[in-house]
């Protein structure tokens, strides 16, 4: 059991760094760059770990990075990896679909009560950003997912994912997977709905006074959590995968699919990802929701 | 004359009043003296009264003592209310609150015609004529919409919750609102018989409405009970919802709803009445940065807030959890769909919440804190560690809520062991999800612990990131009112946030008083009105002549 808890943390700090290298990789071509080599994400992670001075904002900025910490690794071990395993499933026999999308909301939720502590205004406005896209981002996910229970008479991600023997869900309600995939490119922080983080330009943002231990801490814990987010896609909606290297491709796909699109659209503001994501995927998936 | 009977339900809802009301009492008793707060002290006569009136509802069995219970409800808290909210507030109280009176006493009045009996156990419904099950239905719905403040009948809510007593906040948001529900369950449930059909889907959609629009109104608040009092119509919206439908499993979630709302509220509102009693101060704007000096306070509200966002691994979860199951049961995916959207819009407010009050930086320094009687922690204690047990045992709050089942006449929920939940569709385990919860917190603690620790200490509030600059104090750092600004930006929420139905109850106010200016000159004797109805008179003959 422990060991095998290790191996999935160990699996999703891994894919996680590989897959954020790859993303500067990809980005970078793009622009007409070279790009940071692919070891540089996994240098930088542990580089920073070893880092001091970095300021002490009190107990509870602390406190709020371990929450948030605490909700990643949470989310990753109450989903199970592979499809009629028993190994890599960590402790989704105790949860469900249903817990798995409030642990999600545990570890962010962490993250703003600890930026709130440090009296930087600009940390908060991020976090608000945040929240205020999480009521766009939540909408067409949960018709989806809805949808799925719904569908599969059952709200465990195991049952769900092995009842795609005979099709993929993404093919079987193609509405619905449209709309949560529109949703997960959010979750994964990828533009055009990237406002939150708003990498490079704007001064501003969640992690505007995390330096050393704690920037390390935050980076792990969001290589660990956007796998979650990659490996509860492929689980609802492309069937899971019976070993790991499957899992490895389909992840592949979905990821660079986000990245891809990504790189073609610009960013929204909170207001503009907040109207485009009611007035579009959750149309789209209210309408597949008809259906189920 | 006055019939009682102890029911597993009146046990519930009674005893959630007494730890309610209990724990307020000691708060009252132990700051007597206290010359400031002494002032305008709620009559303890008049609580009593109160919390009488609630044994009467809770525990009556004939109609008309339950009336009479609800009626010396509303009055002794309308002359509570007296003591320190405006007279508008006050006219706005009174006016719903007679009009749910009234509503109550036709649907009694109707019921007894029909049925000959005053007594829960006699009455035999299938007596009333079916053409009178709908008007009867609406009347009671309407008592119960203006007790539980249910969208459009919630104009009395905010301001009662916002101008009373901080301590009677939340009394009305803990106890006098769940009397709606009290009165939901009982008359649908144990004398009417609900049937599904199209008015109990309207009342589950009304619900929901209610939960969204009222979350949104929640996030725009600059004053802490205002915000709460939002927050109060929005979660009696999820419990209306879900007992709308009257499966077995969704009388448990409206109830187990009931229990954890009774103490979250319990909590929170409390803790905000520490704050005011504290600061003085009752806005976000003017507050901010509490946490260092009352971090005892600050972790009471964050077991709050998370139980009333719904995560696990506290018992605001169990809760939702049930209401998810129970629709997903019942494959009512939209309205399902509307809840989830309006509880992840809560996590907003939320935020608002602690933030304002206990993060970012302090507003203002100057003005001198009051020491807080301990008496203060007890509601919060009592409230935090329910939470927090009811997280670890979710099976619990079943085996409270089974007898009352049983008596309605469902099936009681099958639970296999005090930590795990069973929804029927899905079911979690709560004593696995916190020891997984605290073992992965404490490993993460001691890795962080244990890599490089120094720390450099902070010189003064001002040392932050900032573009660069160094903020001079005449800056205002602390975000917490323009937490939900940008929501007035958002087209379909803007709508929300600007409009209110309190425009179309203005209009319903004119056209009542028009009509009866037009009544009155008719019925006051001038030689020109006798004129007029003689003339009136001699023309409906001469139509009926005609025929």
């Amino acid at each position: 059991m422990f060991l095998d808890i290790v191996y999935m943390l160990f699996l999703a700090y891994f894919f996680g760094f590989l897959y954020y290298g790859l993303y500067r990789n990809i980005s970078a071509r793009v622009h007409g760059r070279y790009g940071p080599s692919l070891a540089q994400s996994f240098i930088d992670s542990i580089k920073l770990f070893s880092k001091e001075n970095t300021t002490n904002f009190g107990w509870m900025f602390y406190a709020g990075i371990v929450f948030m910490v605490t909700g990643s690794v949470m989310t990753v071990l109450f989903i199970p990896y592979l499809n009629g395993s028993d190994q890599l499933v960590g402790f989704s026999e105790y949860g469900n679909l249903i817990v798995v999308l409030y642990l999600m909301v545990l570890g962010p939720l962490g993250n703003a009560m600890g930026i709130g502590s440090n009296g930087n205004p600009f940390g908060v406005m991020g976090i608000t950003r945040g929240l205020t896209r999480l009521i766009g981002l939540e909408l067409p996910f949960y018709i989806a997912v809805v949808g799925l229970m719904i569908a599969n008479e059952t709200a465990d991600i195991s049952t769900i994912m092995a009842n795609q023997s005979s099709g993929y869900n993404a093919f079987a309600h193609p509405l619905l997977f449209i709309g949560a995939f529109i949703s997960f490119l959010g979750f994964m922080g990828k533009s055009p709905f990237d406002v939150v983080g708003a990498p490079q330009e704007v001064y501003s943002g969640p992690a505007t006074e995390f330096s050393g231990k704690f920037f390390g801490l935050a980076l792990s814990q969001s290589a660990i959590f956007s796998f979650a987010k990659l490996l509860l896609m492929v689980d609802l909606f492309l069937g899971g995968a019976s070993n790991l290297l499957e899992l490895v491709v389909k992840t592949f796909i979905l990821f660079i699919l986000a990245v891809f699109v990504g790189n073609v659209y610009a960013r929204f503001t909170t207001v503009q990802s907040v109207e485009f994501l009611i007035r579009v995927p959750s149309v789209i998936a209210l309408i597949g929701l008809i259906f189920v | 004359m006055f019939n009682f009977s102890v029911t597993p339900m009146g046990n519930l809802f009674f005893g959630l009043t007494v730890i309610v009301f209990v724990s307020l009492a000691i708060v009252r008793f132990a700051s007597f003296g206290d010359k400031a707060s002494d002032s305008k002290q709620n009559n303890p006569f008049l609580c009593l009264l109160l919390f009488t009136a609630l044994g009467i509802i809770f525990y009556a069995s004939d109609l008309i003592t339950l009336f009479i219970g609800w009626e010396v409800m509303s009055w002794s808290s309308y002359f509570i209310l007296a003591n320190r909210a405006k007279i508008k507030t006050l006219q706005k109280y009174i006016i719903f609150n007679l009009g749910a009176g009234f509503a109550l006493l036709g649907a009694i009045v109707l019921i007894y015609s029909f049925t000959g009996t005053m007594l829960y156990e006699q009455i035999d419904f299938s007596k009333v004529p079916t053409m009178l099950h709908l008007p009867i239905s609406i009347l009671l719905i309407i008592t119960i919409f203006v007790k539980s403040g249910v969208m459009p009948f919630h104009h009395w809510v905010v301001d009662s919750y916002e101008e009373s007593d901080n301590l009677f906040s939340a009394v009305l948001s803990a106890i006098i609102s769940k009397a709606g529900i009290f009165l939901f369950i009982l008359m649908f449930g144990q004398i009417i018989g609900i049937k599904q059909n199209l008015l109990f889907d309207i009342v589950a959609w009304l619900g929901v409405i209610t939960s969204v629009i009222a979350t949104f109104k929640a996030i725009s608040q600059d004053s802490m009970k205002r915000l709460l009092a939002y927050s109060s119509i929005a979660q009696l919206g999820y419990i209306v919802t879900i007992l709308s439908i009257f499966s077995a499993s969704g009388v448990e979630a409206g109830l187990y709803h009931t229990i954890i709302h009774t103490f979250v509220k319990l909590l929170l509102f409390v803790n905000i009445a520490s704050i005011i009693y504290i600061t003085g101060k009752s806005k976000f704007s003017e507050l901010g940065g509490l946490i260092y000096r009352y971090p005892l306070l600050f972790v009471m509200l964050l077991i709050g807030i998370i139980s009333l966002a719904g995560v696990p691994p506290l018992a605001g979860f169990n809760s939702k959890f049930l209401i998810y199951t129970t629709l997903l049961e019942e494959k009512k995916a939209l309205l399902l769909v509307a809840i989830m959207f309006s509880s992840a819009s809560a996590f907003l407010y939320c935020f608002k919440l602690i933030y304002g009050i206990y993060l970012g930086q302090v507003v203002d320094d100057k003005t001198e804190h009051k020491e807080l009687p301990n008496s203060y922690y007890i509601p919060q204690i009592i409230g935090s560690i329910v939470l927090i047990g009811l997280g670890i045992f979710p099976s619990f709050g079943t085996i409270i809520i089974n007898s009352t089942l049983t008596t309605l006449g469902f099936e009681p929920t099958v639970y296999t062991s005090l930590t795990e939940l069973n929804g029927g569709f899905a079911s979690f385990n709560g004593a696995m999800i916190m020891s997984i919860f605290a073992s992965i917190f404490i490993a993460v603690l001691l890795i962080s612990l244990a890599l490089k620790n120094r720390l450099q200490e902070r010189r003064d509030r001002y040392d932050i990131s900032y573009c660069g600059e160094t903020p001079n104090p005449s800056v205002n750092l602390h975000y917490g009112y323009g937490i939900g600004e940008e929501l007035r930006r958002i087209s379909f929420i803007g709508i929300i946030l600007r409009n209110s139905s309190q425009a179309s109850w203005e209009w319903l106010a004119t056209i009542t008083k028009d009509s009866s200016t037009v009544l009155k000159q008719l019925y006051s004797l001038t030689v020109q009105n006798i004129g007029v109805l003689t003339l009136l008179f001699f023309t409906i003959l001469l139509f009926v002549g005609v025929k």
